[in-house]
């Protein structure tokens, strides 16, 4: 068996066989059961048409035989007969219109032979009543009521037409047989109204006591109106009924069926004598197959049979009336195959879809159990599969039935026992490793400190000797011992320490004497001899030591002659430098005298420095003082000039004559002009010292510029000149200090309208963001190129002859520029003489 | 309105200059020549306003304003420094020393009276309020 497949496939593909089987099964049983179904659905159908026309009939017959009994009973309360037939008539006519199925009733009288009958007609419900009466005298009489609710209305009375109803065959028939009997259907005339009536009778003869007959009653039924009645049960598509009478001749004759006009031949209104004549090709060919073979209806249990009429196949089947009371009626139901084929067909249609449905649910289920199966073995795989060769292993969590938990659990000691294991191989491992570099470290200390000893051994500048402390053999000696004493190391290694070390051999054991005494020797020196014979000075210095538990001895041995040599020169030199200190120490105490006498003179510059800056600040405060009391002074006088001109200008001390006011006006211009030179000369002197105090302010241009204009418009208009600003940006702000901005713009706006004498002066004012750009253009005698030089120069009036005409400080423009570059601006002027000036300034906005 | 004005003045062309334009306004002027002067003066006629200098003789202004203001008798009475001194810090220092306004010389004869009529209208509002 192999198991290349999925589980789930293989779980799917068994629930889908068992799901397939099933159908099968369900198939088979279906079609069996389907087939069953057909027929009972048949016959179910056929025995319910039979049994509603069945009741029907038994219905009719009941009516007949009840009336009978009624009849009877009349006959019986109304003996004799004769006397009481109009009695016997106006009961029956009663229970007549209460016993709706019923069509027609007859009764005749024996012994008068009198007869009245009594006619319903269809659909209107209007019943007729004809009596044929023998009036007194023994003449008959025809007379015709309308029978109401309340009784009969006589409508007319007709003379006898001679005929006599008792002489109907079916009287005649009751007569003969002295008991109830049931006609064959035969058709009657209905009158006018109705024409002819297809009809079956019951009739009954009636007897009084003492067994004479004294009557015969029949009732009728109408066929029509059973036909009626056939129709009325259902739709002829899906299956109708009729009715064949199986008459005593063995003739069959078709007496109801829905529709009525098949029961009566077209042309002679009779029953036909040959079935062809009847179109319903069904009823046809039954009413043929039943003349063929009377038997092929069961009475007692009516089986459905498959009938092909023109293509079209029925199923049918039919009841017999065949007991004593009935009348002989085949009761025969057709149904179309189709009909019953729509109703098993929908059975069929629910049996598959039932099929599908749990073909369906079978997959469902199939899924999901594989699903529930899987599902733990996939969580199960897949952390295996996780699981990489190098990584720690990890338990697994496994939701699913018990099994796969107990599975998962299994899988986790597994893990476990995996991991214990594998932690202690680390361990150990690491153990290992770890020893491993131990020694690997160990060995590699040791080679390198065999190196290092070496390397300082055979490189040490120190010549060095190992030897044996008893014997003073050579165990190794250095390169510098060998070049020392000139052997190669061969050589060395041969010799004795006392021979080769020692001038006089002997010294060794000294050397050692001292070696036991101090435990080392330092610094003994002594006389050591070279291979070639040369002696020179040594020192030598030892150091007990063990190898290999033997007692030996290191030996460094030094050449000193050099040193000794060095000693001796330095002895010199240091009688030397004695010397020259002393020489040294008496030209520093020479120097050091000059010295002093330097720092006393500068203490004392020093001294003069402090008091002429002392004497300064004095002189500074001096002109303070000097400028204050200048101001003040000047200012006290000029008040009185000022002010009295003024007073006598004013007209306030008396009135004055023109020439007096001009001159006063003088003398008023000459004292204001006093008085800016004053305040000039205050200003400069405080921007010099550095004491103009700069207040700024957030303020609009146009104030000050307007402020100006507003000075000075007396001024021009009494020159008749044109003052005007020009401003691109009236509500331009600038941070400054606006008190100085006035004081230059009316400075040189000033200056404009005093050296200008027609046109006009015009201020311009430019903003950038940055700055404010202000020009003070005039149409005056301009400035000669040579003189703008000195221009911004203090007292300098440019022209000389300009003085003579236009007043002004000759500080103006010199203080306008102080201002400026105070306020962090600039100032400069463009002129051409004879055509006017142009001053500019500029001023940051902050 | 007429009002009573101490004017203290050393210099007699100005306090004359000054008286004149004051009474030719329709003010009386009182004279005093130094701060003493002043004092007594003030005490005795009680004026609605006192102008004064600050460099004279005897007592100098700042003294005599001190003095002034510290007397009960003159609470509410303005009083205002007509000076040459036009130093930077002088305004400043004026003022600390209690003067009410700071008029710098030389004066201006077409607007001074208005001036000193501003402060006789705005002090004497106040002066009504300190009697009542």
């Amino acid at each position: 068996m192999g198991y290349e497949r999925s589980f789930r496939s293989k779980l799917l593909e068994g629930m889908l066989l068992l799901a397939g089987g099933a159908i099968i099964v369900l198939a088979v049983a279906a079609a069996s059961f389907t087939r069953h179904l057909t027929g009972y659905f048949i016959a179910n159908r056929v025995r319910q048409n039979l049994t509603v026309v069945d009741q029907r009939i038994e219905h009719l017959a009941e009516a007949a035989v009840r009336f009978n009994g009624l009849a009877r009973l009349h006959v019986k309360l109304n003996e004799p007969l004769p006397s009481q037939f109009e009695t016997i008539m106006t009961a029956l006519s009663d229970a007549f219109e209460l016993q709706r199925e019923l069509s027609y009733l007859g009764l005749g009288s024996e012994s008068t032979g009198e007869y009245s009958m009594l006619q319903r007609t269809p659909g209107s419900g209007v019943t007729r009543n004809r009596e044929y009466v023998r009036i007194p005298g023994g003449a008959r009489q025809i007379r015709d009521y309308l029978v109401e609710a309340r009784g009969r209305q006589l409508q007319r009375t007709l003379p006898w037409d001679g005929y006599d109803p008792r002489q109907r065959p079916f009287y005649e028939a009751a007569k003969a047989a002295a008991k109830p009997l049931w006609t064959d259907s035969y058709v009657f005339w209905g009158g006018n109204e109705l024409g002819e009536v297809p009809g079956v009778s019951y009739v009954v003869p009636l007897y009084a006591t003492g067994a004479s007959l004294v009557g015969v009653l029949d009732v009728d039924f109408d066929l029509f109106d059973l036909s009626r009645f056939l129709g009325a049960i259902g739709r002829q598509s899906e299956g109708y009924c009729f009715i064949v009478e199986e008459r005593r001749d063995g003739r069959r004759v078709l007496v109801a069926h829905p529709d009525p006009s098949q029961i009566l031949d077209a042309r002679t209104r009779l029953f036909p004598t040959n079935s062809v004549i009847i179109s319903d090709a069904v009823a046809r060919e039954i009413l043929a197959m039943l003349s063929r073979s009377p038997t092929v209806v069961d009475s007692r249990s009516p089986v459905p049979q498959l009938l092909h009429v023109t293509g079209t196949a029925y199923y049918w089947a039919g009841h017999r009336f065949d007991r004593p009371g009935l009348p002989r009626w085949l009761v025969v139901t057709v149904v179309p195959r189709a009909v019953v084929m729509r109703e098993t067909q929908s059975v069929y249609r629910w049996l598959l879809g039932s099929a599908v449905g749990l073909l369906g649910l079978s997959a469902i289920l199939a899924h999901r159990l594989a699903k529930h199966v899987t599902e733990p073995l996939r969580q199960l795989q897949g952390h295996m599969s996780r699981q990489s060769a190098g990584s720690e292993p990890s338990p697994v969590t496994v939701k699913g039935p018990l099994e796969f938990r107990l599975l998962a659990e299994s899988f986790n000691r597994l893990i476990a026992g995996i991991k214990q294991h594998r932690q202690t191989l680390i361990d150990t491992n690491r153990t290992l490793q770890s020893q491993i570099e131990q020694r690997q470290s160990a060995e590699a200390a040791l080679r390198e400190s065999q190196e290092k000893f070496r390397i300082a051994f055979n490189n040490s500048p120190d010549p060095i000797a190992i030897t044996t402390l008893e014997e003073g053999r050579c165990l190794d000696v250095n390169e510098s011992l060998c070049r020392l004493l000139g052997y190669t190391r061969e050589e060395a290694l041969r010799l004795n320490a006392a021979e080769f070390l020692y001038e006089n051999p002997a010294e060794r054991a000294t050397v050692l004497d001292l070696l036991r005494r101090d435990g080392r020797v330092r610094d003994y020196e002594l006389r050591g001899r070279r291979k070639d014979g040369a002696v020179f000075e040594s020192s030598l210095s030892i150091e007990p030591v063990a190898i290999q538990g033997r007692p030996c001895l290191i030996g460094i041995m030094r050449d000193i002659t050099e040193r000794k040599q060095a000693a001796a020169e330095l002895q010199r030199h240091r009688d030397h430098l004695e010397e020259v200190v002393r020489e040294r120490t008496a030209e520093l105490s020479r120097t050091n005298l000059v010295l002093a006498t330097e720092v006393h003179e500068r203490k004392r510059i020093e001294a003069e420095l402090r008091q002429a800056n002392e004497h300064l600040k004095e002189l500074d405060k001096l002109k303070s003082e000097f400028l204050a009391t200048m101001s003040h002074e000047l200012r006290t006088p000029l008040n009185s000039i000022i002010g009295f001109s003024g007073i006598l200008r004013q007209r306030l001390a008396g009135p004055l004559t023109a020439e007096q006011d001009k001159q006063l006006g003088m003398v008023q211009n000459s004292a204001r002009h006093l008085l800016g030179l004053i305040n000039d000369l205050l200003d400069l002197s405080r921007i010099e010292s550095g004491k103009m105090e700069v207040h700024q302010t957030r303020f609009r241009v146009s104030a000050v510029t307007d402020e100006v204009l507003k000075t000075l418009e007396p001024l021009a208009r009494a020159k008749n000149l044109s003052l005007q600003v020009e401003s691109k940006d009236a509500d331009a702000e600038i941070y400054s200090d606006r008190k100085k901005l006035f004081q230059i713009l009316l400075n040189l706006a000033h200056n404009a309208v005093k050296f200008t004498d027609r046109g006009e002066v015009r201020m311009l004012v430019q903003n950038s963001p940055s700055q404010v750009r202000f020009t003070v253009r005039d149409t005056g005698i301009g400035i000669k190129p040579e003189h703008m030089a000195l221009l911004f120069e203090a007292f300098r009036q440019v022209d000389g002859s300009a003085r003579r005409i236009y007043e002004g400080t000759g500080l103006g423009l010199y203080l306008c520029k102080k201002l400026a570059s105070l306020l962090g601006g600039e100032i400069w002027a463009k002129s051409e003489v004879g055509k006017g000036s142009e001053f500019i300034f500029t001023l940051p906005c902050q | 309105m007429s009002a009573k004005i101490l004017l203290v003045e050393d210099n007699e062309q100005n306090r004359y200059l000054v008286a004149f334009l004051l009474q030719a306004a329709g003010h009386h002027v009182i004279h005093a020549s130094n701060g003493r002067d002043a004092l007594d003066l003030a005490v005795r006629h009680r004026p609605d306003l006192i102008l004064m200098d600050i460099q004279m003789p005897e007592m100098d202004g700042y003294e005599a304003a001190r003095r002034l203001l510290a007397n009960p008798v003159l609470t509410g009475v303005s009083i205002v420094a007509v000076t040459s001194y036009a130093m930077p810090g002088d305004r400043e220092r004026a003022f600390r020393a209690g003067f009410h306004g700071y008029i710098e010389k030389p004066i201006n004869p077409e607007t001074f009276v208005a001036e000193m009529e501003r402060f006789l209208q705005k002090r004497g509002g106040s002066c009504e309020n300190s009697k009542r």
